[in-house]
C-alpha cells in the first residue's frame, strides 16, 4: 500500500478528525483520491466528469482557512463526488443522458450548497443510468459503470458511480438518489453503505426529478457513521422545496452509542426463505446472529404484501416520469436509449385516476403497514438484493418486455419501500461464493434514521466487512 | 375489456403525438395489462375520504419516538 491508498483508505470522519487535527492536509487527500481515479476510472467507469483542479483549488483554500483557525465544518476539507443529476449553477449536469448533456444549471441543489457550507469539495460528477432510470448501472452514453469487486457484474443503479466510486476508495463518500432502490442497491452491490431516508426528510430542490413523489436524495459511505455525518449535513426543511418536512435538526451521529439489548428487529419470512436466495441466505442468517450477540431479538415477521405497493409506487413512477419527459419525448425521442424511453412510455398510457389512486392509497397502507409490523418490532431486516449481484451481460436487456421484468427482480425488495416512504439503510454484511458483496436493509418507521444508523453502526463495530476493500488495481 | 394495441396507437398519436410501431403498442399494451392486473386489487381498498395529502399527514402521525 502506497502513501495515497492510506490516506485513501480512512474513512470519511476519520478524515475530517485528521484534517482538523492538521495530521493530514486537505490537498494530501484530494491529491490521494485522484491519483486513484487515474488508475480506476479507465476500468470503472464510474466518473462522468473529473473535476481535478478544481477540487485542489478548494483544498488548497481549505487548508489555508484551516491554518487560519477557521473551520467551515463537519466535513472541512474532505473530497466527494456525486450523482451527474445535482444541479450547481453555472455548470452542466448530464443526468447521464444525452439530452441534459448541454444544459447548464441556474441553481445549485440545496444538499450541494449544505455540503459545500460545511466545507466538503468535489472530485467531478459519478455516472449514473440515464435519467435515473435502471438498476443496474448500465449506461449507452457514457459506457457502462462496473463493479471494482468484479468488473464483469454490474455497479447497481441508478447511482451506480457513487457506489463504485466510494467502495474503490475513489471518493470518502457520495450522494445519491433512491426512487425505487437507487441508492441502496448499488451500495449493496458495491459493499458501501447507502441511505434512503423518509420520503420528504431531504430537499430534492436541485435535483433532476424522476419520479417527485418517491424521489430521495441520500448519502453512500463506507461506514454507517461517515452516512450519519453526510445526512447530518444534509437534512432539513428547505424553503426552496416546500415538501420537506419541518423537522428538528438532529445529531445522527450522537445516537451511534445506544445499547441494542431489547431492540426488536423482524425477519420478513417470505423472504428470507424464498429459494432464489439460496446463494446468499447464510450470510443473512450469520449478520442476524451478529445481532443476536448484541441482544437484539429476532423475531419472524409476516408482511403484508409488497407486491402491491411495488405496483402501486410502479403507477406512480411511471406517470410522473411521463410527465417529467413528455415534451423530450415527443421533440426529441431518438435522444433516448431505447430501454430508457421504453420505461417512460407506459406512462403515458396509464389513466389519471389509476395515478390519483396510487397516491391516495399511500397513506392508508402506510398506517396499516406501521400497525402490522411496527408495533411488534423496532426494525425489519430485509436482503436489499433478492439475487447475488448479476453480470452485466446478464442484465443487457435493451427491448420489449423483458425489461419491465429484469427491473422488478431487481427492485423487488426496495420499491415498495419508496411507496410507503419509510427510512431503509443499506449495510454490506458480506460476500457470496464468486467474492461479490452482500447487504441487508434495516427499515424502520417515519423519521426513524437515528436508530437505523445505530442499529446499522453496532454491525460495523461488530464486523469488519466494511474495512475490506476491491482489488481491482493490479 | 381488453386493452387492445390498436388503442395505444390512437392514443400515443391523438393524445400524445408520438409514433409508434404496431410492434411496440403491442409490447406496451401487455405492461398497460399487467400494471392495471397488479393495482386492481389494491385500488378495491380506497375509501371515499382518501387523498394524497394523508400520505404526508401519517408519516407525521407516525414518526418513531426514539428508544
Amino acid at each position: 500500500m502506497n502513501g495515497h491508498d492510506e490516506v485513501a483508505a480512512l474513512s470519511l470522519t476519520a478524515l475530517a478528525s485528521a484534517i482538523r487535527a492538521k495530521r493530514i492536509s486537505s490537498v494530501e487527500a484530494t491529491k490521494a483520491c485522484i491519483a486513484r481515479i487515474e488508475n480506476a476510472q479507465p476500468l470503472l467507469n464510474c466518473f462522468i466528469a473529473i473535476e481535478a483542479d478544481a477540487a485542489l483549488e478548494r483544498a488548497r483554500q481549505s487548508d489555508e482557512d484551516l491554518s487560519r483557525g477557521k473551520i467551515r465544518g463537519a466535513l472541512h476539507g474532505v473530497p466527494l463526488a456525486h450523482k451527474d443529476l445535482f444541479y450547481r449553477e453555472n455548470k452542466i449536469s448530464t443526468c447521464g443522458s444525452k439530452i441534459h448533456r448541454g444544459i447548464v444549471a441556474d441553481h445549485t441543489a440545496t444538499v450541494i450548497g449544505r455540503l459545500e457550507a460545511a466545507g466538503a469539495l468535489q472530485l467531478g460528477t459519478l455516472n449514473m443510468a440515464e435519467f435515473a432510470l435502471g438498476p443496474t448501472g448500465h449506461n449507452e452514453h457514457y459506457g457502462h459503470c462496473r463493479n471494482p469487486w468484479n468488473l464483469e457484474h454490474i455497479s447497481g443503479g441508478s447511482s451506480s458511480g457513487s457506489g463504485a466510486a466510494v467502495a474503490a476508495r475513489l471518493a470518502y463518500g457520495a450522494l445519491g438518489s433512491d426512487t425505487g432502490g437507487s441508492i441502496r442497491i448499488p451500495a449493496a452491490c458495491c459493499g458501501v453503505v447507502g441511505l434512503k431516508s423518509t420520503q420528504t426528510r431531504v430537499s430534492r430542490h436541485g435535483v433532476m426529478p424522476l419520479s417527485f413523489s418517491l424521489d430521495c436524495p441520500g448519502p453512500l459511505a463506507r461506514t454507517v457513521h461517515d452516512c450519519a455525518r453526510l445526512f447530518s449535513v444534509i437534512v432539513g426543511p428547505d424553503d426552496n422545496d416546500p415538501t420537506t418536512a419541518v423537522e428538528p435538526a438532529t445529531d445522527f451521529e450522537a445516537a451511534l452509542g445506544a445499547n441494542l439489548k431489547g431492540l426488536r428487529i423482524g425477519v420478513c419470512i417470505d423472504a428470507v426463505e424464498d429459494d432464489t436466495m439460496s446463494d446468499i441466505r447464510h450470510t443473512h442468517e450469520a449478520a442476524l446472529e451478529v445481532y443476536r450477540s448484541l441482544g437484539a431479538e429476532i423475531t419472524k415477521v409476516r408482511m403484508p404484501d409488497a407486491n402491491h405497493f411495488g405496483a402501486l409506487a410502479n403507477v406512480i413512477q411511471k406517470c410522473e416520469s411521463a410527465t417529467v419527459h413528455g415534451q423530450w419525448m415527443r421533440t426529441r425521442s431518438n435522444d433516448y436509449s431505447e430501454q430508457v424511453r421504453s420505461r417512460i412510455e407506459a406512462g403515458l398510457f396509464l389513466p389519471a385516476v389509476r395515478y390519483i389512486e396510487a397516491l391516495s392509497l399511500r397513506g392508508l397502507f402506510l398506517r396499516e403497514f406501521v400497525k402490522q409490523v411496527f408495533e411488534t418490532v423496532d426494525a425489519l431486516y430485509l436482503p436489499t438484493l433478492p439475487i447475488p449481484v448479476p453480470t452485466i451481460s446478464e442484465t443487457d436487456v435493451k427491448t420489449g418486455n423483458a425489461i419491465p421484468t429484469m427491473v422488478a427482480t431487481m427492485t423487488g425488495l426496495t420499491r415498495w419501500v419508496n411507496y410507503l416512504g419509510l427510512p431503509a439503510l443499506s449495510v454490506p454484511c458480506g460476500f457470496d461464493c464468486r467474492g461479490l458483496p452482500v447487504g441487508f436493509q434495516l427499515i424502520g418507521r417515519p423519521f426513524s434514521e437515528a436508530r437505523l444508523f445505530n442499529l446499522g453502526h453496532q454491525y460495523q463495530k461488530a464486523t469488519d466487512w466494511h474495512e475490506r476493500a476491491p482489488n481491482f488495481i493490479s | 375489456m381488453k386493452i387492445t394495441y390498436d388503442l395505444i396507437l390512437k392514443q400515443a398519436q391523438r393524445l400524445h403525438g408520438i409514433a409508434l410501431s404496431e410492434e411496440r403498442a403491442a409490447e406496451l399494451c401487455e405492461e398497460v395489462e399487467t400494471i392495471n392486473r397488479q393495482t386492481s386489487e389494491a385500488v378495491a381498498s380506497l375509501q371515499v375520504e382518501d387523498e394524497p395529502a394523508d400520505f404526508e399527514r401519517a408519516l407525521l402521525d407516525l414518526k418513531d419516538g426514539l428508544k
